[in-house]
């Protein structure tokens, strides 16, 4: 049975975000042959819809208009909702991201159905669409299925891969719509990460509550610099961060930022599940902790069992002296 | 306010000097106590028997007139009475205190041993000589004095004969002893190395000081000009029994004054001498001198139960306020103390907050309170007596600006200042009670304390997060027996047994020593809860209540008798505290226990455990429970095994920094207790540290790492059973 | 004015993780042994943004909503005690075993009932099912704007000002009442309740209203009935990787170990 599904695609300056591009990816193998669509909305969309095409959107709805750069989700959920009534998809995904988990459940009750967040797998079948996602901090996983339609969907990102499907070409509809919406903006700052972002970064390097205090992590920085700091982010706990050690920014949880990096490193970090569940994609783990019995060691491909005081200045040399 | 204690080292003529002094504490008291009594009784036999009697006697007053005297000791009465009233009219506005009616003879007890012998004084040897001398030449004295006095105005007349000259010569001696104590305080005072007494210096402290050593000197020179003009001719035999008077009189001769140079100098001598003793002790009603009638009285009033177990809240619920905010909300004994209190620094001293350079010195503490006291009680009282709002009356808050939030949470109730305080002042109750202030009333509380307390109500336990279960530690042991009430014993593994991971090696070594000697006993396992200690100490005495209520009801229901306990702070609870709650079970630590299995033969150390290990008093055994030698004889026990003991130890053995709470909280200063006390475990040169608390393993586990940070040979914390299950167990190989 | 909290009572997500188990025939969480059901721990930092502007603004009622079971008045205390002024339990066996939808429908109906509220404060998930998604459902059937995982909260001038956490910043906006906000961590820990207030909770009487209290709902729009989304499983993931733990005589040893197998593994 074919499905036609829509993406709401987001982008900046440089093209489309890595997320949209998998869940494009993602939607043109779940729709068994039916349309995939893609909402993009702000100035720029017209010119960024182009590239959706390779990814396996057929179609792309643009509201090409300054006024919708800014994400103002009631705002954007009337203009999702306008394109829904014009292509009455049967499933429409959404980034887990500052927009969709803002605009998913909006656009969910807006449309008298339900929405799934922070989905780490979506499966499709003559019934309809199952969406597994993790619960109850990390610790289970639950499927679901839809009794409503359209089904709604935030996904994590990398829960797809994204591939070109060879095809450039598709049809860019221009919407003119104009929306109001009951929020204003007054200020908004980006906190500025030096470098590498932590959510690129092939390595994370994260801090916990068992470094004691803010100077573990200078150590812990210095041990990036030894990595390089192209490669190495560094992340803190949630317990590191209420503490005031560390940027909230950089939080790694399920509170904070989900990172799937090739190397994930643990230094005194507990690895709750909630910590976990924002980590626990990332293809390896290393736990460094004084607590044998500490839960990362538990989902960790290898493990240091001892003072981080020690074990990371010794990697520091280690690693300078390979 | 914050006072770091410098590590004085002591130079070799120091050492010579203490040497001597540490010889003198030893064998001064009995001697001079002995001395005093026996001085008494001697006179009282010269006086009635009157061996050979002897014609000497001596003018009394010979050349002064007497009344000044008695002037002036009616302002003084007036005066103490004066005192006594005023200040006894502001403790009143405490709340009642009752407790000083039950146990009256062991009060007496302590009133003779601590406030007469000075039994704490004695804990520094330097002072105990010094303060010795001192309060035995002022006793002495005004015996003399008053003998003076009594052969003069009263009918009655014993100056005479062999007994007068025996008094002029204990008269003497006690003088010269008086004045070896006022140099002893002098040098202290003004050339010594020392801190402690200078941290809170006042005028008082120089007038009491010089007052003294004035009346000790002038009283010897009014002696020996009436002996130069009456004695010295005529009576040379009599004269030589004031020996200190008699070679100051030789000098007289020297200089061979006229006679009507030598009265004058008498007359002014004499003025002088009375003057500056009326002007002395009147000092009593106005300064720290009315310690000599303080701290006998709160001796008297000092608690006759454990010094582990904080006070009860009675039908909290209708409480109008919760612990101690204002003054008023102190007991009055609790006010009396701050009265008693003699600034000697020696609670600050030993403080582990304050020797880390944390925010909590007690003297400050309690002159703090005092002063607050001072300025707040006559407007409570004014308040009170007029029918206004008595807690409105105090321009700033007691807990809060005059006591800091940060001072209240250093405590770690450890009880060293309590030991340490010579004048008997309970600094650690009034503490906590202003925490209780804090939390109950104000819930004020440091964050992280906040957390283990809520989760304490939430989840049972303080351990906030933690990976294990209550059941986790019977893993690998085979059939762990569940406490049915047909045992003897529960063994009661507490939070940290089983919710922390470095304890479980512990938990399962005391099972299997206990299993081993044979005892019938079973655990709760998965029923056991926080039995509230760190929700008592931290000052949730309403969260306490109701842990401790219920889990009386549980023992009860499970007919529970006996009970061994992990923790220290699990023991102190058990036994000192739920009896307050009717909860009567007889309970052991488990070092208390295991030493009972090895002198029963139930359990033998044979293997030998070649090791130099230092012992670490865990304070709520040690100091609060005053139980020393179960642990160390149970560590003699292992062959072996060499005991090096740090310079603090036993009952002056400093906090490993967890108590009171601290294992829950974010220290705050200079360094951490831990760190402190790790450095003076390293200091023995010992293998391992020894200790019998879950709290301490886990300090020391933080703090020796943070101080020694090369592992090659670095000291390391086990627990007693530790130890001793190595030595016992013949199926492990040596490791 | 006059605002809500809503509270959910969830099991204690500080559950050891060897405690926690499914039930995987009935798709439910097997409550652990020994370990009560808690406040969700957002909507306790809901509670706190609230109280926080009660103080600084003054006449403010405070209704706490809870829909669950009649265990979830603990939940409800709890928010009284930290100092709400009444409890409201939303309780009926047609409410039981529902999905965020019929939750949110609920909740939402419930305020509609209430009449005259100011601002509702939530959780930004709860830390059961981690939806995130009621606040900004009842934002949407209410018909109120709504700001989601807000660090900071006040109210003037008839506006509320919230400033959210992004995953790459923060920002900080405005909406007029009435309105709706999610709370985040980064506000704070919510407050220890005085003594004095606990006491005063326990004695307080919750309401309790049931689907009969509502006319506007029928059996069928609420709790299993009104489902849009069906737990079809609820599983633990099986964990695939062994770890292993490296070894040394000393942490350079372990270090260069390590260090070695990154290469080895092409990572470094």
């Amino acid at each position: 049975m074919t499905k036609n599904i829509l993406v709401v695609g987001e982008f900046n300056q440089d093209g489309l975000s890595e997320t949209t591009a998998e869940l494009l990816t993602g939607a043109s193998s779940l729709s068994s042959g039916g349309s995939v669509s893609i909402v993009l909305l702000g100035a720029g969309s017209q010119e960024k819809a182009q590239s959706s095409f390779s990814y396996g959107a057929t179609k792309a709805y643009t509201i090409d208009n300054e006024s919708f750069s800014e994400f103002l989700p009631d705002k954007w959920a009337i203009a999702v909702n306008d394109i829904y009534e014009k292509e009455k998809p049967d499933l429409i995904l959404l980034e887990q991201s500052t927009v969709g988990r803002d605009l998913g459940p909006r656009l969910a009750f807006k449309l008298n159905s339900a929405v799934a967040m922070d989905c780490v797998s979506i499966e499709s079948d003559d019934a309809g669409f199952k969406a597994t996602r993790p619960c109850f901090g990390g610790n289970a996983r639950a499927t679901y299925s839809y009794s409503a339609s359209p089904a709604v969907a935030t996904v994590r990102a990398k829960s797809f891969e994204a591939k070109t499907q060879g095809n450039e070409n598709g049809e860019v509809v221009q919407i003119d719509l104009a929306a109001d919406s009951k929020v204003s903006v007054i200020n908004r700052e980006e906190v500025a990460t030096e470098g590498l972002k932590l959510t690129d970064a092939p390595i994370v390097l994260c801090g916990g509550r068992g470094l004691g205090g803010p100077e573990g992590f200078d150590m812990i920085q210095e041990l990036a610099n030894v990595i390089g700091t192209d490669k190495a982010a560094i992340g803190s706990s949630r317990a590191a961060c209420d503490l005031g050690w560390y940027p909230v920014a950089n939080q790694v949880g399920l509170t904070g930022k989900v990172v799937n990096p090739d190397l994930y490193v643990g230094i005194a970090v507990s690895g709750a599940s909630q910590h976990m569940a924002g980590c626990s994609g990332s293809k390896s783990i290393i736990a460094i902790n004084k607590d044998p019995e500490a839960n990362m060691f538990k989902s960790a491909r290898w493990g240091i069992v001892g003072d981080y005081k020690e074990v990371v200045p010794a990697l520091i040399e280690a690693i300078k002296s390979s | 306010m914050l006072i770091s204690e410098k590590n004085h080292r002591m130079n070799r003529n120091k050492e010579i000097l203490y040497s001597i002094i540490n010889f003198l504490n030893q064998y001064f008291f009995s001697f001079i106590f002995s001395t005093t009594f026996i001085l008494v009784i001697l006179s009282g036999l010269f006086l009635g028997i009157g061996i050979e009697q002897s014609t000497a006697s001596r003018q009394i007053f010979f050349n002064v007139s007497p009344w000044p005297i008695y002037l002036l000791l009616s302002v003084l009465t007036g005066l103490l009475v004066f005192g006594v009233i005023r200040h006894g009219s502001l403790w009143a506005i405490g709340k009642p205190f009752n407790d000083w009616r039950i146990n009256i003879p062991w009060r007496v007890q302590n009133t003779v041993r601590l406030g007469v012998m000075q039994d704490k004084v004695r804990r520094d040897k330097f002072a105990s000589v010094m303060h010795w001398c001192i309060s035995s030449s002022i006793i002495v004295l005004t015996f003399v004095t008053a003998q003076v006095a009594i052969e003069d105005d009263t009918p009655l007349h014993f100056l005479n004969g062999n007994y007068y000259l025996f008094f002029s010569f204990y008269g003497d001696l006690f003088g010269l002893i008086g004045l070896i104590g006022v140099s002893m305080a002098l040098y202290r005072r003004y050339y010594d190395d020392f801190h402690r007494i200078r941290w809170d210096e006042r005028v008082e402290d120089h007038l009491i000081l010089w007052g003294l050593f004035i009346i000790l000197i002038s009283g010897f020179f009014v002696e020996s000009y009436r002996i130069s003009i009456t004695e010295l001719e005529n009576f040379p035999e009599w004269a030589k029994w004031s020996f200190v008077s008699y070679v100051l009189a030789q000098f007289n001769g020297i200089f061979d004054f006229s006679e009507e140079l030598l009265l004058n100098m008498h007359t002014i001598s004499w003025w002088i001498h009375v003057l500056v003793v009326f002007f002395w002790l009147t000092l009593i009603v106005f300064t720290k001198l009315d310690h000599f009638l303080f701290a006998p009285i709160n001796a008297f009033l000092l608690r006759t139960d454990s010094p582990g177990r904080l006070s009860r809240i009675e039908n909290i619920e209708e409480q109008e306020v919760f612990g101690v905010g204002q003054i008023q909300d102190f007991n009055w004994k609790q006010l009396f103390e701050l009265d008693a209190c003699v600034r000697c620094g020696r609670c600050t001293e030993v403080c582990p907050a304050n020797l880390a350079g944390q925010p909590l010195s007690p003297m400050h503490l309690i002159q703090d309170l005092k002063s607050h006291f001072n300025e707040v009680a006559p407007l409570v009282q004014e308040a009170g007596n007029n029918g206004d709002d008595v807690r409105a009356v105090a321009s700033r808050s007691m807990v809060g600006e005059v006591i800091k939030e940060e001072t209240l949470w250093a405590c770690r109730t450890c009880g060293a200042c309590v030991q340490e305080c010579p004048v008997m002042i309970e600094h650690v109750p009034s503490i906590v009670d202003m925490r209780r202030f804090l939390v109950m009333d104000e819930a004020k509380i440091p964050q992280t304390a906040q957390a283990a307390l809520e989760n304490l109500e939430m989840r049972g336990h303080p351990w906030k997060g933690t990976a294990l279960e209550r059941t986790t530690w019977m893993e690998g042991l085979g059939d762990v027996p569940i406490f049915d009430g047909t045992q003897e014993f529960l063994y009661w593994v507490g939070c940290s047994g089983s919710l922390v991971e470095r304890n479980l090696p512990i938990t399962k070594k005391v099972f299997s020593l206990i299993q081993a000697s044979g005892t019938s006993f079973g655990v709760l396992g998965q029923e056991e809860t926080c039995n509230g200690d760190p929700a008592r100490r931290l000052g949730n005495e309403y969260l306490y209540q109701i842990l401790a209520e219920q889990l009386i009801d549980t023992f009860k229901q499970k007919n529970v008798q006996k009970v061994i306990t992990n923790c220290p702070h699990c023991f102190n609870t058990f036994k000192n505290e739920y009896p307050q709650f009717d909860g009567k079970f007889e309970v052991l630590h488990h070092t208390q226990f295991l030493e009972q299995a090895i002198n029963d033969g139930k359990l033998e150390p044979k293997k030998s455990v070649d090791l130099d290990i230092t012992y670490h008093d865990s304070c709520y055994l040690g100091r609060i429970n005053n139980e020393y030698d179960a642990p160390r004889n149970i560590l003699k026990s292992i062959p072996g095994l060499n005991i090096i003991e740090m310079d603090r130890t036993m009952s002056k053995g400093l906090c490993c920094g967890a108590g009171g709470g601290n294992m829950w909280q974010e220290e705050i200063g200079a360094r951490r207790v831990n760190h402190v006390r790790s450095e003076e475990a390293i200091d023995t040169g010992a293998d391992e540290l020894i200790s019998n608390c879950p709290f301490c393993i886990q300090m020391f586990e933080d703090g020796i790492p943070s101080v020694e940070p090369n592992e090659d040979g670095r000291i390391k914390p086990f627990d007693i059973a530790e130890v001793l299950y190595h030595s016992i167990d013949s199926s492990q190989e040596d490791n | 004015m006059h605002f809500v909290i809503c509270a959910k009572q969830i099991p204690d997500p500080d559950t050891p993780p060897s405690a926690f188990k499914i039930d995987e025939t009935k798709n439910e969480v097997v409550p652990a042994p020994g370990i009560s059901p808690v406040l969700s721990q957002f909507d306790g930092i809901a509670a706190e943004a609230a109280l926080r502007i009660k103080e600084k603004v003054g006449d403010v009622k405070i209704t706490v909503i809870s829909l669950g079971k009649e265990s979830a008045q603990a939940a409800i205390k709890q928010v009284l005690a930290m100092g709400a002024d009444e409890g409201l339990l939303l309780e009926d066996d047609a409410f039981e075993n529902g999905d965020h939808y019929t939750t949110a429908l609920v909740l939402s109906e419930a305020i509609k009932k209430l009449g005259d509220v100011d601002a509702v404060f939530c959780g930004r998930q709860a830390a059961d099912w981690d939806m995130g998604q009621v606040g900004l459902g009842i934002a949407q059937l209410l018909e109120m704007p709504c700001a989601i995982i807000g660090k900071d909260v006040d109210i003037s001038d008839g506006k509320m000002t919230v400033q959210r956490v992004l995953l790459d910043g923060f920002e900080t906006v405005e909406m007029p009442l009435p309105a709706v906000v999610t709370v985040s961590n980064e506000l704070g820990e919510p407050r220890y309740p005085k003594l004095q207030q606990i006491m005063q909770a326990a004695k307080k009487t919750v309401n309790k209203w049931s689907l009969a209290d509502f006319e506007n709902l029928e059996a069928t729009q609420v709790g299993e009935q009104g489902r849009k989304l069906k737990l079809e499983k609820l599983f633990i993931p099986a964990s695939d990787s062994e770890v292993e733990i490296i070894e040394g005589e000393s942490a350079q040893e372990q270090a260069s170990a390590l260090v070695s197998r990154l290469k080895d593994a092409k990572i470094l």
